[in-house]
Formats: structure tokens, sequence, C-alpha cells
């Protein structure tokens, strides 16, 4: 039994109202006459923009492979490769952060000897970059890996039958074909990474990107002073997810 | 007709909901207090009353800020030093905050620490500690001077040891820029890094240090702010400005009086008063003196 079209609508409209609510309390709540940005505010842009596109980018160079490999291979023990994937997506942040800094520390077992080639993981843009790769790759990860599972195997089967490489067929067949779920990963990592506070709190509370911001304003100068920096964390944070949502749509509707 | 799938979350939320529907005392208190309020005062009180505590440990300004924004609603108000206190009495939220405990700085090391057989003998008074803070490679921690009471205090005390030892540049030497990229971490960040051998020494509250069985130096009375004889007379010399909330703000040292309030708005007063009366109680004062902190000094806040 179906429900009607029209019930359908009003939960769904119901659903969406519910979860914009705290957007509309934003709204609310700002002082609109005093809209202004404190000190820091704009080097704390600076820092959660330049830094964690740097994250993305690692994230999808590093996540790609892995995704494909999961997707792709068939191997005894994938199911522990899959658990210890779903491992940092279950680690609290905090508890993450915490993981991390004994591990990447001065005396930790591999902060040391990076920190021998001048790479210093506590406090530095070097850490900051980490905490966000630890807390979104994941979900880069299995997002990636639906959109490769989600390419039918015989495309690239026939590509290779027709005498092209393996990295060929990679390139020009399954990337293609799984842009749009590539795409909603990467939109997914990114808003993930920029609004990172419990790792990042730990392991880099310099240098201070947006969020670690928000925290130190509410302290510093109290509530009316968080919500202009919200704003503008919204208004920065959302082109990635619209823009590589509205190219792959129109990819995918070209396609069909 | 099968049951739509939405009642399934819905029954469990109103489950869950019912579970917590005793009533129960909110508590917001100074974020160093963690031991002592979480494992000793409040378990102590929820015998002794029959009630349930909640506690919320935070720095104490933010708690401050978002009590005064009306975004956080406690019975009890827990502040350490009198500025998070005054800025709820000024709003008219609380009438009058009594001192409950009072605490001095001083510097926790880790034991796992490649200087801790240094800081051993800096502890037994065989050399001076800043002796040991000046060794080159030493990593110190200490929190936030623009956000932080603790951290503020942090510098003040370093500034009286100056003076106190006759080393202009000890300020400098040990603990550089004000808020040093260095040496500055949240609480949570600092206790896990001692303990997991990541740094190496801590510049903090003492109560905070013997509540999590830390090994730590002591500081001379005339420089570690906790006793009230030498507030105007030494502790005032210290002083220094830091940008906060837009402005410089002068920074002088207050006492580190941890003092509790009720609040005018609480939702349970004659719980909340009961609550704070407890806290002066001879069996509460003896947790605090178990947990490392000394006994309260000075005068009420109104």
């Amino acid at each position: 039994m179906t429900p009607p079209r029209s019930l359908l609508a009003v939960s769904g409209a119901l659903g969406l109202a519910w979860l914009t609510l705290p957007l509309a309390g934003l709204v609310q709540a700002t002082q609109w006459t005093h809209f202004g940005l404190e000190s820091g505010d704009l080097e704390a842009i600076r820092v959660s923009l330049g830094y964690t596109s740097a994250a993305l980018a690692i994230i999808v160079a590093f996540g790609t492979p892995v995704a494909y490999w999961l997707a792709r291979g068939r191997f005894r023990g994938k199911w522990l490769a899959e658990l210890l994937l779903l491992m940092p997506l279950l680690t609290p942040p905090l508890a993450m952060g915490i993981l991390l800094s004994a591990l990447y520390g001065p005396y930790g077992w591999a902060g040391e000897p990076l920190e021998h080639l001048g790479i210093e993981l506590t406090n530095t843009a070097y850490a900051f970059v980490l905490a966000q790769v630890y807390s979104a790759a994941p979900y880069y990860i299995v997002a990636a890996r639906a959109a490769f599972e989600a390419v039918p195997g015989e495309l690239e089967q026939v590509a290779l039958t027709l005498g092209k490489t393996r990295w060929q067929c990679f390139v020009t067949v399954t990337l293609p074909l799984a842009r749009l779920g590539l795409a909603a990963g990467a939109a997914l990592a990114w808003v993930r990474a920029l609004g990172e506070f419990g790792v990042v709190l730990i392991v880099a509370y310099f240098p201070q990107g947006i969020p670690v911001k928000l925290w130190v304003n509410l302290q510093d100068y109290g509530l009316p002073a968080v919500y202009p920096l919200l704003w503008l964390f919204f208004l920065i944070a959302m082109p990635v997810p619209l823009l590589l949502g509205l190219l792959s749509r129109r990819h995918g509707t070209a396609q069909a | 007709m099968r049951l739509p799938l939405i009642v399934l979350p819905l029954a469990l939320l109103l489950a869950a909901a019912s579970a917590h529907a005793a009533p129960k005392l909110t508590v917001a208190y100074a974020g160093s207090m963690g031991v002592v309020m979480d494992r000793h005062i409040s378990p102590a009180f929820e015998h002794a009353r029959e009630a349930q505590v909640r506690g919320i440990g935070q720095g104490a300004w933010a708690l401050a800020r978002l009590i005064a924004a009306g975004r956080l609603r406690p019975d009890v108000f827990v502040s350490v030093t009198p500025g998070p206190m005054r800025l709820l009495i000024e709003k008219g939220l609380v009438r009058r905050a009594i001192p409950v405990a009072s605490t001095q700085m001083a510097i926790a090391y880790s034991p796992k620490s490649r200087f801790a057989a240094a800081f051993a003998r800096a502890a037994k008074g065989d050399i001076p500690w800043y002796q040991v803070l000046e060794s080159p490679g030493l990593r110190l921690g200490r929190t936030d001077p623009a956000t932080d009471p603790q951290g503020r205090n942090v510098i003040l005390s370093f500034q009286l040891a100056a003076r106190y030892y006759h080393r202009p540049a000890l300020v400098q030497r040990i603990l550089g820029p004000l808020r040093n990229p260095r040496q500055i971490f949240t609480e949570a960040s600092l206790l896990s890094r001692l303990e997991s051998g990541q740094i190496d020494a801590v510049v903090g509250y003492l109560s905070a240090m013997r509540s999590h069985h830390l090994p730590y130096i002591s500081l001379p009375d005339q420089i570690n702010l906790g006793e009230p004889a030498y507030q105007h007379d030494g502790y005032d010399r210290a002083g220094f400005r830091i940008d906060t909330g837009g402005k410089s703000v002068e920074v002088k040292p207050q006492p580190l009086v941890f003092y509790a309030a009720v609040l005018d708005k609480a939702r349970h007063p004659d719980l909340a008063r009961a609550f704070v009366n407890f806290l002066r109680s001879r069996p509460a004062q003896a947790l605090f003196r178990e947990t490392g902190y000394s006994p309260p000094s000075g005068k009420p806040l109104s």
C-alpha cells in the first residue's frame, strides 16, 4: 500500500522544517544592527578555507585508490579492511584528538621522526590538516566506494577487451560513471572537515580555524560575537557542495 | 494495519526521556574542578539528599557568558576567581556568592618526561625550578590567557617570580610571547598530553594537579597567588595587557578562590541553596581537602 502523494509531501516538508529550525533561530538571534566581525575572524576564515582545501585534496588523492580497491578488490579479510575503515568514523572526536596527540606528539613514535624532518604536528598548520584528514577521510571513502560499486563491472571488462590498459579504462570509463557519487562524497568530506571541532581542539588549538574561533569568541565576547562568524561559515561552506551537486547533476541528466 | 515506521523512533525517544523524568539539580562549575565535583561532592550530596546532580564543567568565563545570555540555566554556578561571578552579579542573575575553596599556582610534570629526574630535584628544593624550565628542548604547556583565568594566572605568577628571584628575563625565557602557540592548549588537551608524555610540564592550579595525582613542584607563597595576605602587598605588582573581546584589557591578579552561588532563576531554588550550603559543610570541606584544595578564604561577593 503506497501512501498518497500529498502525505509524502507533507511528511517530507515537516521533516525538513524540523531540521531547519536552528537556522530560523539563528536568523532571529543575530543582532543585525550590530552585525560585524571580531578581530581575528577574517584570519580564521582564511585558515579554514586554505587548510581545509588542502585537507580535501589529500583526502581525494589518498581516498580514491582505497575506495576503488575496496569496491573492486577480491581478497581474504576484506571485511577486516572495511571494519578498520569504520574505526575513525566510530571514534568520538575528542578521543580521536587524544589518540592523535599521543601518536603524532613530539615524543610519539610517529611524531618524533617527523619532527626531525622539520614537520611539527602540534599546534601547526600540518597538525590542523592532519586532524581534518582523519575526521573526514572515512566519509569520502565510504561514499566513493559506493559510487565505484554502482559502475557495472561489465563495462570495464568491455573496455579491457578493446585493448585499453587498466589505467585508461579507470580514467575513461569508471571515473566518469562514478562522478556523481564521488562529488557527493567530496562535498560530504568538505563540510565534515570544515566543521570539525573536537579533534582540532586537541591537536591544533592554533592556527585557529572557524570552529575553534567560534569557541574562543563565545568566551571572549559572549554570544552576539558568535553569530556573524557563523553566517560567514555557512557562506563559505555551502558553495562547494552546491557547485559539486550542480555540476554532477547537469552531467547526470545529460547522460540520461 | 501495520504501524507506520515513524512510531518506532518516537517510542524509543519517549522511553529514553521518561527514564530521566526525576528532578535534577544542574551545577555549572569551573573546568578544573571536574574530579572533585563529579567524583566526590556530587555523589555525596546525592547520597545525603536523594537528589540527582548534573555537572557541567567548562571554562568559567564561557559558562558565565552562556548563563548571562540565557543560553544555559543551571541552578548553581561555581566560579574560580571573582571575575566570572561578578559578571553574573552585575547582570542581576546572582545576589551573593560565597567562597568554598581556594588553590595556588604550581608546576606539574610528566613522570615520563626525560626531565623528570631534574623536576624531582627541583621539587625537593635542590635546584631552582626555573633552571629546569629553561632547559633547551623542554616542552611546557599552559592554557590560553585570552580566554582562561588559569592561563592568565600563569603569566602573573611568572612575573612575580621574575621579581622574587631577581631574574628579569624569566618570563621571556620560559613563556615567550603571551599567546605562544608552542605552549598553549585547551585544558583537555593539556592533561592528555601530560599524561601521555607528549609535554614535559604544565603550569596551573595545584588543586587539579593533586586531583589527578600528578607529581608537582610547589611555588613560594610570594608568587603562587594563593595567599590572601600577599594580595595587596606583592601580588598587585604583577599585571599585563592582553587583547580580548576586541579591546586591550589590563589583567591583574585576583585571589584563586572558588565561589559558589545560587542562580536567581534556579529551577530548584531550595535544592540549589542546600547544595551551596553543603559545599561549606564539614564533610564537603573534607572532600575538598582530600582532592588537593585549600580552605576557602576572603569575603562573600555581592
